[in-house]
């Protein structure tokens, strides 16, 4: 067990597949965490939501929704999912919760994972 | 395209930068890789490398055009359309999946990435379509329905793999002058004999592949025999019952496959040598590989590396065969020989080389040299005061594709100020069978210009007598060897009479070459042959030899055309050709004459029957076993002294002879002969015949009277 896998333990990621994914590469799987963490998706998303422009959100939010999931970040993806799946049944009711959930997620991972 | 490594080349599209990366890093090991951040960038991608592109992996949703819209454009195309695309979607239900498959896509992988999942279904996919491509452009022999080369080694890289326990041996097999079966019978039965060949070898490789390698080469990979006496058995036999008017044969190069490390085409290459190195072996039919093969080839690489600077370095030297008259025992000429006096290798005989420059294209340089180097030594020779000797050289068959040819030797020849009559030109029969129409133009021109044409090696090779219709030579040149290895039987004699009356008729001078004893250059001097060269008389020989051997000799010179014309004065009343070609004025009335005539050579002070008409034959109770018979013979006369006596002043003066015979076929009737020269030439003397016969009772018989 390397620091970083430990790490992604921690946060609760699908460390091993993930691993698998990367070829064992930590450096390229860091890289890669480091750009989506400045993914323009995740502001995409935030500015579609707030012209209520659901179907560009919903293009955004696919996006982030396959990228965590290629990274293995599993409870960002989870909150991720779920703004997804209302964006799709086009309910809008919750997405403003939603979208913030995934923020709080994503810097809560940040701080495990990029410290 | 530089760029790329020479693995198989895939697209990927995605406008994650990250999904990129990842997909880099799973397939970089395996493929090179393009990437697209839409599918408008892809589509530009695509249209520059359609036919490079392996595979395209896709994602689905991009701005600026998504998946669907890419697969739309790109399934529009008839070339792009070719490139298999893989979506990746999210697992997320079936309907993206089946909408995606419905614009055109193959396959789908879902994110997370699975390598294993990705790398699999990537090759997969790659090799259905290079499989499938392969099948429809070029898996088949469209003659014979074989396999062809690429997909024969396709299929015996399978076979190889998935069979690692059994042994498995190369065959490759090749009809010897399958051209023979083209020219002789038609394109369409040489199609035919394809066609059975393959169908038979087909058959008798239950477990393996055959392919049509090229041309009349046909290779079979099959589990590993110990002999293969039952399969060439079978195949014999089956060509036999295929072409009944001649018999084909067939050489066979085994390759039992030792190293599987090989590529297949390398395997190939050891069947295909060891089939070569038997070409022309009599009696031999199966070769099987060994490496002293392969070093062969290993030495004629070398070779063809150092010929070049070879030739600059003065490695090749012309040796000289005298030639000499048969009738005088005097020298008459040489022909110019070239050996290679390797440093390397040492002294090295034509055969060691010549094959090889003619096949790749040096002979023609050497020859050039060759015939440089004579003119060159002959004007020297000259300019010392004597008297040369015409030196015959080597026209390669490869020479004579070459359009500049007959101007390059004028050239030769005029830097020199010799006359063209000095440097006699040898062609080969197998010129005339690789390229008959492009030879008689070759030969046609040279002979404008003045320069005596040699057919060496005549009687090897198949078409000798269709040739020599053909290709106007002067000189017969016939191998001695070759003449006792093709007549076991003991029918050299007849054979080479033959060949004597046939160059007499053909006005060509006879050389024979390979001449080893006494016995044998007075047998050839009996038949008339003209000259001769070989051990008997001397062997090839440096330059400076065969110059004191010129200085000791005496040498028969050749003649201007002037002194030729003077010294055989010519009757003619007809041309030979007149008498030979069958739609002739000459023969229309010869054939339809209402009174008896026969044309007749005169040889040994003999008239010897050559044709006769209708009425001529009536007169004699004719049968054809009289031709070739003396007239004498024929009318069976009692007395033919004073005709004997009569006829050689006849001939030589070619007056008209008249003579009456009694004969014994018709006891009661006297035949009235008329005779004239109607044609003569160095060689040959045509006597037309005209005759009529009276009854007895009719008159009383001059020739009893006589």
């Amino acid at each position: 067990m390397s620091e970083l896998t430990e790490r992604m333990d921690t946060y609760g990621a699908d460390t091993a597949a993930t691993m698998e994914r990367f070829l064992n590469d930590e450096v390229m799987y860091l890289k890669c965490l480091h750009i989506f963490s400045k993914d323009s998706g995740f502001t995409d998303l935030s500015s579609a939501l707030e012209k209520k422009d659901y179907t560009e959100a919903f293009e955004s939010a696919h996006m982030l929704k396959g990228v965590a999931s290629n990274l293995g970040l599993t409870p960002l993806y989870d909150k991720i999912c779920i703004l997804v799946e209302a964006l799709r049944r086009q309910d809008d009711a919750n997405t403003a919760q939603q979208y913030q959930n995934i923020c709080t997620e994503k810097e809560r991972m940040i701080k495990i994972l990029l410290k | 395209m530089s760029n790329f490594s020479g693995k198989r080349l895939i697209l990927i599209v995605d406008d994650n930068q990250i999904n990129r990366l990842i997909l880099c890093r799973i397939l970089s090991d395996e493929y090179d890789i393009l990437q697209a951040g839409d599918g408008s960038k892809a589509l530009k991608i695509l249209a520059q490398y359609a036919d490079s592109i392996s595979a395209i992996l896709l994602d689905l949703i991009m701005p600026v055009m998504n998946g669907y819209e890419f697969l739309d454009k790109q399934q529009a195309n008839r070339q792009m359309s070719a490139v298999p695309v893989i979506v990746t979607t999210q697992r997320e239900g079936t309907e993206s999946e089946l909408n995606a498959l419905a614009h055109g896509a193959s396959d789908f992988l879902s994110k997370p990435y699975n390598p294993a999942l990705i790398k699999q279904r990537l090759a997969n996919l790659i090799k259905l379509r290079e499989t499938a491509a392969f099948a429809n452009r070029i898996g088949m022999d469209e003659l014979t329905h074989l396999l062809n080369r690429e997909s024969f080694y396709m299929h015996t890289e399978e076979l190889l793999r998935n069979h690692p326990g059994i042994d498995y041996d190369i065959l490759c097999t090749d009809v010897e002058s399958f051209r023979l079966v083209n020219d002789a019978f038609g394109d369409d039965t040489g199609d035919r004999v394809l066609c059975c060949l393959a169908h038979t070898l087909k058959s008798c490789v239950s477990t393996g592949y055959v392919c049509r390698f090229s041309g009349d080469v046909f290779i079979a990979v099959l589990p590993h025999r110990t002999n293969y006496q039952t399969l060439t058995a079978i195949v014999d036999k089956k060509m036999r019952d295929c072409l009944v008017q001649a018999e084909l044969k067939l050489k066979y190069g085994i390759y039992p496959i030792d190293d599987r490390s090989l590529p297949v085409r390398a395997m190939c290459d050891h069947a295909r040598i060891a089939c070569k190195s038997i070409k022309g072996k009599y009696g031999t039919q199966i070769a099987y590989y060994n490496r002293s093969l392969d070093l062969c080839l290993t030495e004629e690489r070398r070779m063809t590396v150092e010929m070049g600077p070879a030739l600059q370095n003065g490695e090749f030297v012309v040796y000289y065969q005298p030639k000499y008259e048969l009738a005088t025992e005097r020298l008459s000429g040489a022909e110019a020989l070239v050996r290679w006096q390797s440093p390397k290798r040492g002294f090295m005989p034509p055969d060691k080389f010549i094959p090889l420059f003619e096949r790749n294209g040096f002979i023609t340089q050497l020859d050039i040299f060759v015939w440089t180097t004579v003119c060159q030594e002959l004007r020297k020779w000259i300019d010392s005061g004597h008297h040369p000797v015409p030196i015959s050289a080597n026209l390669s068959r490869v020479d004579i594709y070459n359009q500049n040819l007959p101007d390059i030797i004028s050239n030769i020849l005029a830097q020199y100020h010799l006359p063209a009559n000095l440097l006699h030109m040898e062609i080969t029969e197998t010129s005339y069978t690789d390229n008959p129409k492009q030879l008689i133009e070759t030969v046609t021109k040279l002979k404008q210009r003045g320069f005596l044409i040699e057919m060496d090696d005549f009687g090897s090779g198949y078409s000798s007598l269709n040739m020599l219709n053909e290709v106007p030579v002067d000189t017969l040149k016939l191998d001695m060897r070759f003449m006792k290895y093709r007549t076991l039987g003991g029918n050299a004699g007849n054979i080479l009479f033959f060949i004597m009356n046939l160059a007499k008729w053909l006005e060509t001078t006879v050389v024979a070459e390979g001449i080893e004893t006494r016995d044998q250059m007075l047998f050839l001097r009996s038949l008339g042959c003209n000259y001769g060269q070989g051990y008997y008389f001397a062997k090839p020989m440096p330059l400076k030899d065969f110059q004191a051997l010129q200085i000791n000799s005496s040498c028969v010179f050749p003649q201007s055309q002037k002194e030729a014309d003077i010294s055989e004065p010519v009757h003619n009343l007809l041309s030979i050709n007149e008498v030979w070609n069958m739609d002739s004025d000459f023969n229309r009335i010869f054939n339809d004459f209402i009174g008896a005539l026969a044309l007749f050579e005169y040889q040994d002070d003999k008239l010897l029957l050559i044709r006769a008409n209708a009425p001529f034959e009536k007169i004699l109770g004719y049968s054809r076993a009289y031709v070739g018979e003396s007239l004498t013979t024929i009318l069976c006369v009692e007395n033919p002294q004073h005709f004997q006596e009569e006829l050689p002043h006849a001939i030589q003066t070619g007056q008209p002879l008249r003579e009456n015979f009694y004969t014994i076929p018709m006891k009661d009737s006297i035949v009235h002969i008329q005779l004239q020269v109607i044609s003569r030439n160095t060689h040959k003397t045509l006597v037309l015949a005209s005759a009529q016969s009276n009854l007895l009772q009719q008159e009383n018989s001059p020739a009893k009277q006589a």
